[in-house]
């Protein structure tokens, strides 16, 4: 690829130094003091009606300024993106413990909590249907009117049992995964304020302000321009924060007391009252012929949804339209609920279903590996997609199928791993290494649906340009991305473009921060925008230079002949020439990738592009304390196009910190998991070398060719995690995490406590 | 209680409740917002300040126990308009992405600096395991953290 | 946050030990203090800081003793020459104590004081013959730092008592460690916790063994069966793997069958295995 003067290289955040130096930039530092302060009290059991509320001893309080509860809310009081089941404030009944039944607004915080202690409710409890089996029961009680499976998504392709029957090694095996805290950093925090327009004004940290909006201003019954969402910096998000959180109750206060008011979750209520990543059984089964190229899938995708929908359609869609991997299965038979029970919603959460999907396929390709004595990484390289390749949707993929660089990449690593790192002996003698690889594919966006983002660029008649984007940067970047882009357009630094976003008032709708969306196609509604920007200043100045446009280049700030640099107009001169004759000064850039929805078999255009990756994992595994080292991780990502190198280098590292803590130590246990006293992340011991590996692939219709990597980072993590401890230990785990018990387990179903040749 | 303290080299005082954690305290009557509340139980560093020199969580210590004594935060990491070499080298080496750790990190790092200046990449892995980031996975946070140490060194 | 809690920072033992009454906490390094305050879980309503008493602070060798003050810091523990070079276990329980935030706030009293089963001071103070000096309305005296804990997370110290500091005797034998396994390598709670003492005699068998198993049952405490077996043994695999066992068998009959066993049965068993490990060959 042509090398670009400001795509690839590394420029610094436009906001990074506000964080550097502390300044008050998050929503809990900007709330005035004048603010009350909101508590919402939840339900604390799992599945009851709600006979009555009595809220006479906590109005008496001193320094109570207003209690709610859902008859105070004037509009429609259900929230949810993709389908709206969610109340604000409880109505009726609540089905879960995070279930909010009012809402106390006073002084201080100490006040607001000993009015949601004095509220009295008289409850009936129902039963709770706490896993799936209960939820599927036929005779279990209906979380919602409309029954317990949300959702079900099938894919079919070829003829399965067909497959199975010629294939020379069939598998077939359950897996369960975790449910997840997603554990972003800052806990939900938000305020609210009535503007100069009279509206609803939200500062508030979130992952899609204008999804936000459009919901906050359906509760409250008011016009959209009613209401205005600003994101404030947002401390990390992970796909939790595009749920609604503290928006809707800060609402409904706000607009009964024209007061300002703040909510402001501690890390318990967040842990409480947040999505989850959902926990999903997987019965998965394979068939390769001889020569371990794989034949069929048969695969069903049980997924605990918890009491709402959120994001749950399109997290067990995507997992099952990921169930395959990056290879080509000719005949599949997928199928993937979303399942209703009286847990605390589960959600989006970085991968949507592929890295459960992920880890049962990839230990699914290491078990037909074994028995037929193929290597992971050949197995891998025989069925990975090609181009041409028909996916199990239908969709041939011919463009930027990165698969095969990246294995190729890590393939002298993990040989080198294999040769040397694997023979010496670990420093700490009960221990064993193992080596194992994870790979991955990932569609970039929404899931056969409709996926539009839009941006504008506005010129000022000084020669400033200022760009417009709905696009919530929750730490991943976007806005520098973004910056990177025009400024590669428009020929100048991109410190020299002014960038808004993320104010509902300002911008327009971007999407959502999810699904790795924003690079691809925000980025492309960017370059759009500015483009248009561009071929305008461009044709201008052919007018006044008189020089052919092929002729002239853009170049800080002017546009300027190529040949002779004397004949050159600033912006400045062009912006008011331009609105001497009345062109506009405001250009709007639209993308919607190409996808198309999915038909009864799952069959369809689900994505208009996917990036790739393969990741190799070292552990060291103690074969009599159960504890498990990842010492490295050599991680190789198809991006399509690198816009910022160093960005991309911190979206993998970050990826595989939680995709370690996926592989060996994160479960969110409800109702016991209660702070990050319980919820363990990993630190910055735990942490193995990671060495990033940036391939580019370019996708044709890409900004410059780029894809997306906020997801992809952390899928392919844990199954090579797993594949490696399977390597070190001789046995297989099949539930994530593989924590100190389950490795455990497996040590000991191997003989180690029996064996000595561990220490000989 | 009234608390009299020296607050990024400047004599500071403010009124603290009895039991009050040292966290709200500097937020909410000092002003300093740099210190966040991020988990309110020592489990995550986001409160990280520095008294008498160490490190701490500002919300496992009593606001009373600051009286007397010498706070830095990260309000006061720039010196005459100049960012602290920490604060270079993170933003240089992307060791900020969403922020909200970073100031606990800044001061913990700084700490250490302050008391060993040339330390070695597993020491200052050591000393950061008590800040929390879910968004780096640390990496680029331990480079900037040695590149500060190096570029410290040097301007001496 | 309660207005009402009344603060109080003596500067003498005497003068806190009289401000102990029943409606009283202590607080020094405030590490557990200030979370049972933030969750409700403190009911007083005084708190005595105990950060301005000098004596608690002292840290020195005595004859053939190391006395350690109530008000150690952990991260004093950790990086201190006197502790390293003399009381090894404890050093490396310090090592592996919290992260370095907490550990520059946390005391070694405070530790013993919140009696947690996972407490990681206490298998080396066991192991190192630790006595504490407690002073209460009626003076001063000596206790096994054994006997300090009744129960899980309850502290055989009375309301008014204030532990002062600790007296700990050094061991040069030939073994001397703690090892702990957490979820994760640091700011981890002990799953497992054990601090080891053995010597071999000039016949080379094993020799005034001391096993102290922390984090698996009410208290922590010493296993005396498992070291009277090792005791005369020379050392090898098999005789660990049975001191393995024995240790296992001891703890249950502490504890009874419960679920976290499944786990901690044979990762106590697997610990102590690893750190007999340098009996035979060094590593």
């Amino acid at each position: 690829m042509e090398p670009l003067k400001y795509i690839g290289h590394d420029h610094v955040h436009p906001r990074v130094w506000e964080k550097a130096k502390g300044e008050p930039v998050f929503a809990a530092d900007m709330a005035p003091d004048n603010c009350l302060v909101l508590k919402a009290l939840r339900a604390g059991r799992h599945h009851a009606e709600i006979v009555s509320i009595d809220v006479s001893e906590a109005e008496k309080i001193e320094g109570v300024a207003g209690i709610f509860t859902s008859a105070d809310i004037p509009g429609r009081n259900l929230m949810g993106i993709i389908n709206k089941d969610h109340p604000v404030l409880a109505v009726g009944k609540i089905r879960s413990a995070a279930d909010a039944v009012a809402l106390v607004a006073a002084e201080t915080e100490e006040i607001a909590q000993k009015a949601v202690d004095a509220i009295k409710i008289e409850w009936n409890d129902l039963p709770a249907l706490m896993t799936i089996e209960e939820a599927l029961a036929p005779d279990a009680a209906k979380i919602h009117e409309k029954g317990n499976v949300l959702f079900n998504r099938v894919i079919r392709r070829g003829d399965v049992d067909a497959a199975f029957a010629n294939a020379a090694h069939v598998v077939e095996k359950e897996y369960d995964t975790p449910c997840i805290e997603h554990c972003y950093m800052e806990p939900d925090a938000g305020y609210g304020f009535i503007d100069d327009d009279g509206a609803l004004a939200i500062v508030v940290c979130t992952q899609n302000p204008h999804y936000d909006r459009g919901d906050v201003a359906a509760l409250m019954d008011l016009p959209e321009e009613k209401v205005r969402i600003i994101q404030a910096v947002t401390g990390g998000g992970f796909g939790s924060k595009l749920d609604i959180s503290v928006q809707g109750l800060i609402a409904v206060a706000l607009y009964h007391l024209k007061r300002p008011v703040a909510y402001r979750y501690t890390r318990e209520e967040a842990f409480l009252a947040t999505g989850k990543r959902h926990p999903i059984k997987i019965i998965m089964k394979t068939g390769v012929d001889k020569d371990g190229k794989l034949l069929a899938m048969h695969a069903r995708f049980l997924a605990n949804g918890g009491a709402y929908g959120s994001y749950g359609i399109a997290v067990v869609t995507r997992a099952a339209v990921h169930a395959t991997g990056p290879y080509e299965i000719p005949n599949v038979d997928i199928e993937a609920l979303e399942i209703y029970t009286n847990h605390t919603f589960r959600g989006a959460m970085r991968g949507f279903g592929t890295p459960q999907a992920a880890f049962a396929s990839e230990c699914q390709l290491d078990l037909h590996a074994e028995a037929l004595g193929i290597d992971p990484m050949e197995i891998r390289l025989r069925n990975a997609l090609k181009p041409g390749a028909v996916i199990c949707t239908g969709q041939r993929l011919d463009e930027s199928l990165g698969i095969i660089p990246c294995l190729e990449e890590v393939k002298p690593h993990y040989e080198k791993a294999l040769a040397e790192w694997l023979k010496e002996p670990p420093a700490i003698p009960t221990r064993r290494r193992g080596v194992g690889l994870g790979a991955m594919w990932y569609g970039i966006g929404n899931t056969a649906a409709q996926n539009p983002s839009t941006a504008q660029i506005e010129l000022g008649l000084d020669g400033s340009l200022t760009l417009f984007t709905g696009c919530a940067d929750i730490g991943q970047g976007s806005t520098l991305i973004f910056g990177q882009l025009a400024a590669e357009v428009l020929g100048l630094e991109p410190g020299r473009i002014k960038i808004v976003s993320a104010d509902t008032k300002y911008t327009t709708n971007a999407g959502a921060t999810s699904a790795s969306r924003q690079t691809y196609i925000s980025g492309n509604a960017v370059v759009r925008a500015v483009s248009e920007l561009a071929d305008m200043l461009l044709t201008r100045a052919v007018d006044r230079l008189k020089v052919a446009k092929e002729d002239l280049e853009l170049i800080d700030g002017t546009v300027r002949s190529k040949k002779d640099h004397s004949k050159c107009l600033t912006f400045e001169q062009l912006a008011k020439n331009l609105h001497h004759i009345g062109l506009p000064l405001k250009w709007q850039g639209y993308f919607d990738p190409d996808s198309t929805p999915l038909d009864e078999n799952g069959q369809g255009r689900p994505y208009g592009a996917y990036a790739y990756a393969c990741q190799m994992a070292q552990v060291e595994v103690d074969v009599l304390t159960g504890e498990v080292e990842v010492i490295r991780v050599v991680a190789a990502h198809d991006v399509g196009r690198a816009i910022s190198p160093i960005n991309l280098v911190g979206q993998i590292c970050g990826g595989v910190a939680m995709g370690v803590g996926y592989a060996i130590v994160e479960e969110f246990d409800p109702g016991k998991t209660e702070s990050l006293k319980d919820y363990h992340l990993v630190t910055a011991t735990d942490m193995p070398e990671v060495l990033p590996i940036i391939v580019e692939c370019p996708e044709p219709s890409g900004p410059f060719g780029a894809k997306g990597i906020g997801e992809p980072a952390l899928v392919p993590t844990a199954p090579a995690v797993i594949n490696a401890i399977y390597m070190a230990l001789g046995a297989r785990i099949y539930s994530l995490p593989a924590n100190l018990e389950r490795v455990m387990e497996a040590s000991r179903e191997a003989g180690w406590f029996e064996r000595d040749d561990w220490f000989e | 209680m009234k608390i009299t303290f020296t607050l990024n080299g400047q004599t500071a005082s403010g009124e603290a409740a009895p039991a009050q954690s040292a966290v709200r305290f500097l937020r909410d009557v000092m002003g300093q917002k740099s210190v966040k509340e991020g988990c309110g139980i020592g489990e995550c560093g986001a409160c990280t300040v520095i008294v008498d020199g160490k490190a701490v969580n500002s919300c496992l210590m009593p606001a009373a126990q600051l009286e007397g004594r010498v706070v830095e935060t990260t309000e006061g990491l720039e010196k005459d308009g100049q960012p602290h070499p920490l604060q270079t080298a993170f933003v240089k080496h992307n060791a900020i992405q969403c922020g909200y750790c970073s100031p606990g990190f800044l001061m913990n790092a700084k700490a250490l600096l302050d008391h060993n200046p040339a330390p070695e990449r597993d020491e200052v892995e050591k000393a950061l395991a008590g800040n929390i980031c879910r968004c780096t996975g640390y990496q680029q946070i331990v480079d900037a953290v040695l590149d500060a140490s190096e570029v410290m060194r040097k301007g001496e | 946050m309660r207005e009402h809690i009344e603060y109080f920072r003596p500067t003498t033992v005497d003068e806190a030990v009289a401000a102990l009454t029943d409606e009283a906490g202590i607080i020094a390094g405030g590490t557990d203090m200030m979370i049972d305050l933030r969750s409700g879980s403190f009911k007083g309503s005084r708190l005595v800081d105990v950060t301005g008493i000098e004596e608690l602070r002292v840290l020195k060798e005595e004859g053939d003793t190391v006395i350690v003050g109530a008000g150690v810091k952990i991260e004093e523990l950790r990086s201190n020459e006197l502790v390293r070079t003399k009381l090894p276990a404890l050093a490396q329980a310090a090592n592996k104590f919290a992260g370095l935030q907490v550990r520059n706030q946390a005391t070694i009293g405070g530790n013993v004081g919140h009696a947690a089963p996972c407490g990681d001071t206490h298998p080396p103070l066991i192991l190192y013959d630790g006595v504490a000096e407690v002073a209460g309305p009626g003076g001063r005296e000596m206790r096994p730092v054994a006997e300090l804990f009744s129960g899980p997370n309850r502290s055989a110290l009375k309301a008014g008592e204030l532990l002062v500091r600790f007296i700990l005797k050094p061991d040069t034998a030939a073994l001397v460690d703690f090892q702990k396994i957490g979820r994760r390598k640091d700011l981890a709670i002990s799953r497992v916790s054990l601090a080891v003492l053995a010597d071999k005699n000039d016949k080379g068998l094993i020799s005034r063994a001391k096993v102290v198993l922390g984090a698996c049952m009410p208290t922590t405490r010493r296993m005396p069966r498992t070291e009277e077996f090792l005791n005369g043994q020379a050392p090898s695999l098999a005789v660990f793997r049975e001191a393995a066992g024995l240790m296992a068998a001891e703890m249950i009959e502490v504890t009874g069958r419960r679920p976290s066993l499944a786990y901690k049965e044979p990762a106590i068993q697997g610990l102590l295995m690893r750190m007999l490990l340098p009996l035979i060959r060094r590593f």
